[in-house]
């Protein structure tokens, strides 16, 4: 029979629910913003802020992990946001790719060319980042979305800044790639 | 560089970079994401606080009828429930620690901290707010309905599907959605399902009929598909699920998946098939072929045949004879280990991957790691040597080159490709083409490409003493050591793998060092050569350790025969399984007292906890594998543990001190100890960041039982329960003729000073239980177990012959159990392997 008393505490889903709602309030509007920078989409950045926190409070609970979220919260749930926006944006091809960026935000813009460039140049980055592996979309995001640096990445993602500049340079030719087109160009 | 592509690309960056919501739009998701936060623990919360009155049968019907509902479809739910019926029914065992912390605490509230711990586990996967649009139906011979209120609403191509809508499919014809993930679920006549968009992936929950589903890539989610009575969860892979009255039946076309059927989980591979009771078993072709992709589907179980039947033929080589390298060797080795050309092996085993599963997605990392691997195979010859050396002196590694070009390659591609896998290290390494160049390098790796023969080390003097011995006319010392010669034999009558050890310096000090023993204390053994050939679908292993001309004193680290629990975690068709009961297992550290591991251990902070783990641990130990090898090898690990609250300090401990250490400007790996959340039982899963390796354990029984998933964890606790294990197994049984079941170790017990009535009162033991020792005796009544002794008197290596069923991917493994075989005339000891795959059908 396994001992489950061992280790499980009654407290400690409450606890965890109190310490997850003070991890929200200070870091949930950048949760979300990172998550709607990859997707694009409000509704979708909304999911992925439920889904992090859901998950937030799975590691809270877990008495093991007590620290997971280390001495930046804030960075661990971007990561984590960044993490779980690059999954709905790889989920979101083939069907509804065409769907993004339907919140009009650029209408009130003014430069009405402009801001159609920018939607179209932000819907081939979004579509060229899901197409990515998984932690180079996730470098891609922290470098350039989140602005870290190279050796804050590599602190994040526990690895060296060396791989993280060569992973970078390799998904830029990527992206670079998937950019080049006439109608890019010409801007 | 293309600059202007480089410019565009900077703007599309900062383009999304400065891409920020409507702020309106902002506040009112952040509101509606907090609310459900607030709200979710509480809402599930409110069902998993009524499981004891539920078992108790003191609900008002009207609550039991919400509660039921609520069972339906709520697994975790009703795995609260099982666990608060089984408490019911035993009290669950306590460790001493948690006695003392839950004095007073009721069984209701036991029940209610698993329930509140379940119910926060399902927050990962509660349903989202929005269910429009989940799939899109498809062109297809069948039609779609959706069944309303109304009655049922036929669904044309290209309408799209909402979550929580029962579809019901007509009388004949297939019908094929695609899920907005880039699913597809292909639903047989006559089926009906609903969809639900959740926060951890999209579920399918089959009412009846039969579906075929193609998940794509779930990245962090999963997806889901339940029926009443199982749940089936993917990241990407090709399965069929069949329900009806007689239950589900899920057959695995490509990928893998795990069944999950109340509190116990299966871990299907492609070709594998689980029925749930009552289902009768179909072969998975049968499974799918009413699909219109059958026959794509029959070609991909066609190609998974044959990928195991190419992958088998891989480990399959030409025995060697040449000991060319063996005569390489220098005298301070203690061990060797050669293998066919193992990057060629490597390259290949990809190739064939590769070639069998051409849309998987590539990591381009690995993708470069074997293509450079592949060319430095081409330039190497038939075997690849390691000279494992006395001391902490580096090991050598050792190979022939048979083409120009090597040194090119070593210098270019290699060290950009160990620089990308951010496995350089601090100094790289150096190619060099006199030992002049090695001077200069000390401390590198140093790959001497010297004539036909490469030789790898980071000491100098080994490439030297090596040199040395390139010499016509050199007189080689190692071969005067019987290693040498029993190695040697093995190479006049053809090897393949081939490992040996001289145990009588391994693990020895410096030689400027004055010690009382000088290698590790193995009772006497002097050699241990271990010896592999695979040979079509059979593979055969032997393992010889001889002994000097003494009789040999008992083997200190094995205790006398005893029962071996920890075999009962692995089933009757285990691939490989080898187990030992140790006598004492904190002796284990001290033939390794002032070496250089023990001081590695010390200088990363670990060795005192390191002790501390061998404390609370029992004396079986075992090992094996017992499932799939691929994609990810199914390995077992279960240790007896006396005190698993010392021993899970012992871990969070052990994982604190590495992660501090990690933080050090020297690095060194990380560990992440967290705790499995979909399980019903406390599993504990070991991240160490590593590709292809997780470990994941859990208490099982007065036993850690470790694997790669924690399927397999369910899989252990299911065979252990069931009692249909592997030293039940008459089989298995009859394939040890010369061993005492169940006894897998021994050792005299006329020779065990160790072992004495009062070696409890000396020994450093945290608990007041008796040391496992007198425990055993104890348990065991006062009698002396006599040793064990082969059938015959005489030594005996007769290599066992293991059927096995389960050899789904490689053929070339060996099911059975390792043994210590004694002999009261010669002087021959053997520690037998088991091996092998004859042709039996079953």
């Amino acid at each position: 029979m396994v001992d489950v008393l061992a280790t499980l505490d009654p407290d400690q889903a409450v606890r965890s629910a109190d310490a997850v709602g003070e991890l929200f309030e200070q870091h949930g509007r950048r949760v979300f913003r990172a998550a709607y920078r990859i997707v694009g989409d409000v509704q979708d950045a909304e999911d992925v802020l439920q889904t992090v926190f859901a998950k937030a409070m799975d590691r809270a609970r877990d008495r093991a992990s007590a620290h997971v979220f280390g001495a930046a919260p804030g960075s661990y749930l971007a990561r984590s946001a960044v993490n779980a926006a690059i999954d709905v944006l790889r989920r979101r091809t083939p069907i509804n790719a065409d769907d993004v960026e339907a919140d009009g935000v650029d209408e009130a813009a003014g430069d009405m060319e402009d801001a159609v460039w920018r939607r179209e140049v932000r819907r081939r980055l979004r579509a060229a980042l899901a197409e990515l592996p998984p932690n180079w979309a996730e470098m891609v995001a922290l470098r350039y979305f989140e602005d870290h640096s190279n050796a804050e990445v590599a602190a994040l993602l526990g690895t060296s800044a060396s791989t993280v500049a060569v992973t970078l340079h390799r998904a830029r030719g990527r992206l670079r790639a998937a950019l080049a087109s006439p109608d890019m160009d010409e801007e | 560089m293309n600059v202007p592509d480089d410019q565009l690309l900077d703007r599309a960056l900062g383009a999304v970079r400065d891409d920020v919501p409507d702020a309106g739009a902002e506040a009112a998701a952040v509101d509606r994401a907090r609310r459900v936060l607030d709200e979710g623990p509480r809402v599930i919360q409110d069902f998993h606080a009524l499981v004891p009155g539920y078992v108790a049968g003191a609900l008002s019907p009207e609550r039991r009828l919400l509660f039921e509902e609520e069972l339906r479809t709520s697994i975790p739910l009703r795995r609260a429930v099982h666990a608060a019926d089984r408490a019911a029914e035993a009290p669950l065992p306590i460790s001493r620690r948690e006695r003392r912390a839950s004095r007073g605490r009721s069984l209701w509230a036991a029940a209610a901290a698993l329930a509140a711990a379940v119910g926060i586990a399902l927050l990962s996967n509660l349903p989202l707010r929005d269910q429009a649009r989940l799939a899109r139906v498809e062109p297809a011979a069948g039609t779609l309905y959706r069944v309303g209120v109304a009655g049922l609403e036929a669904l044309a191509a290209g309408d799209w599907v909402a979550g929580d809508v029962p579809l019901r499919t007509g009388k004949s014809g297939a019908v094929r959605l695609a899920l907005e993930d880039g699913s597809a679920v292909e639903l047989k006549a006559r089926t009906q399902l609903q969809l639900r968009r959740q926060s951890g992936g999209n579920r399918v929950q089959v009412d009846r009929g039969h579906i075929i589903v193609q998940a794509a890539s779930q990245g962090d989610g999963r997806l889901e598909v339940a029926t009443e009575d199982v749940l089936v969860a993917v990241k990407g892979t090709v399965f069929g699920v069949s329900h009806g009255v007689a239950g589900t039946r899920v057959a695995v076309v490509e990928g893998e998946v795990e069944v999950h059927r109340g509190d116990d989980r299966t871990s299907l591979a492609a070709g594998e098939q689980f029925a749930s009771d009552g289902a009768a078993p179909a072969s998975v072709a049968d499974e799918v072929a009413w699909s219109d992709d059958a026959e794509r589907y029959a070609a991909m179980l066609a190609e998974y045949a044959a990928l195991k039947r190419e992958l088998g033929s891989l480990l399959e080589t030409e025995p060697r004879h040449s000991g060319r390298l063996l005569g390489l060797v220098p005298d301070d080795a203690v061990g060797y280990v050669a293998i066919p050309n193992a990057p060629a092996m490597i390259a290949d085993g990809y190739a064939v991957l590769r070639k069998h599963f051409v849309e998987a997605p590539a990591d381009e990392r690995v993708e470069d790691a074997l293509a450079v691997l592949g060319e430095v195979a081409d330039h190497l010859g038939e075997e690849a040597v390691l000279v494992v050396r006395e001391a902490d002196a580096p090991p050598i590694a050792l190979a022939e080159v048979v083409r120009d070009g090597l040194r090119p390659l070593l210098e270019t591609r290699v060290p950009e490709l160990l620089a990308t896998l951010d496995l350089s290290g601090d100094e790289g390494i150096e190619v060099i083409a006199s030992l002049d160049e090695a001077q200069a390098r000390e401390g590198r790796l140093l790959v001497w490409l010297a004539d036909d023969v490469l030789v790898a080390s980071t000491d100098v003097a080994a490439l030297g003493s090596v040199a040395v011995l390139m010499d016509a006319g050199a007189t080689q010392r190692f071969a005067g050591r019987k290693l040498h010669a029993h190695l040697a034999e093995r190479y006049r009558r053809g090897t393949s793998y081939l490992a040996g050890f001289d145990l009588t310096r391994l693990g020895a000090r410096p030689a400027t060092h004055v010690q009382p023993t000088a290698g590790l204390d193995l009772a006497g053994a002097e050699t241990l050569v271990a010896e592999g050939f695979v040979e079509g679908e059979r593979t055969r292993l032997t393992v010889d350790v001889r002994f000097a001309d003494a009789v040999p004193p008992a083997l200190t680290w094995l205790d006398e025969p005893g029962p071996m629990g920890a075999l009962d975690f692995f089933g009757p068709d285990a691939d490989i399984a080898a187990a030992v009961v140790l006598g004492r297992p904190d002796d284990l550290a001290r033939p390794f007292e002032g070496s250089p591991a023990t001081r590695r251990l010390k200088d990363a902070g670990v060795h005192d906890v390191a002790v501390d783990l061998l404390g609370a641990v029992g004396g079986e130990l075992a090992f094996g594998f017992d499932g799939p090898l691929l994609p990810s090898p199914s390995w077992r690990a279960v240790v007896e543990v006396y005190d698993q609250g010392a021993f899970q300090r012992g871990v969070e401990k052990a994982v604190e001190r590495i992660n501090a250490r990690a933080q050090k400007p020297d690095g060194g790996l990380r560990v992440a100890l967290s705790l499995d959340p979909a399980a019903a039982y406390p599993i504990y899963h070991l991240d160490f960041g590593l590709p292809l390796f997780a470990a994941y354990y859990a208490y099982l029984e007065g036993y850690l039982v470790a694997a790669a998933s924690p399927a397999l964890i369910d899989q252990a606790r299911r065979t252990h329960a069931s009692g249909v294990t592997l030293t039940k197994s008459a089989r298995f049984r009859e394939l040890l003729p010369n061993v005492i079941l169940p006894r897998l170790a021994s050792r005299s017990s006329a020779n065990s000073p160790a072992v004495s009535a009062d070696c409890c009162a000396t020994r450093r033991l945290r608990s007041k239980r008796p040391c496992w020792t007198c425990w055993q005796r104890q348990a065991r009544g006062s009698t002396p177990q006599p040793a064990n002794r082969t059938a015959s008197g005489s030594p005996s290596t007769a290599p066992w012959d293991f059927p096995s069923r389960n050899w789904p991917y490689l053929p070339a493994w060996a099911r059975g159990t390792m043994a210590l075989e004694r002999s009261a005339m010669g002087r021959v000891r053997r520690l037998g392997g088991g091996l092998g795959r004859p042709d039996d059908p079953r």
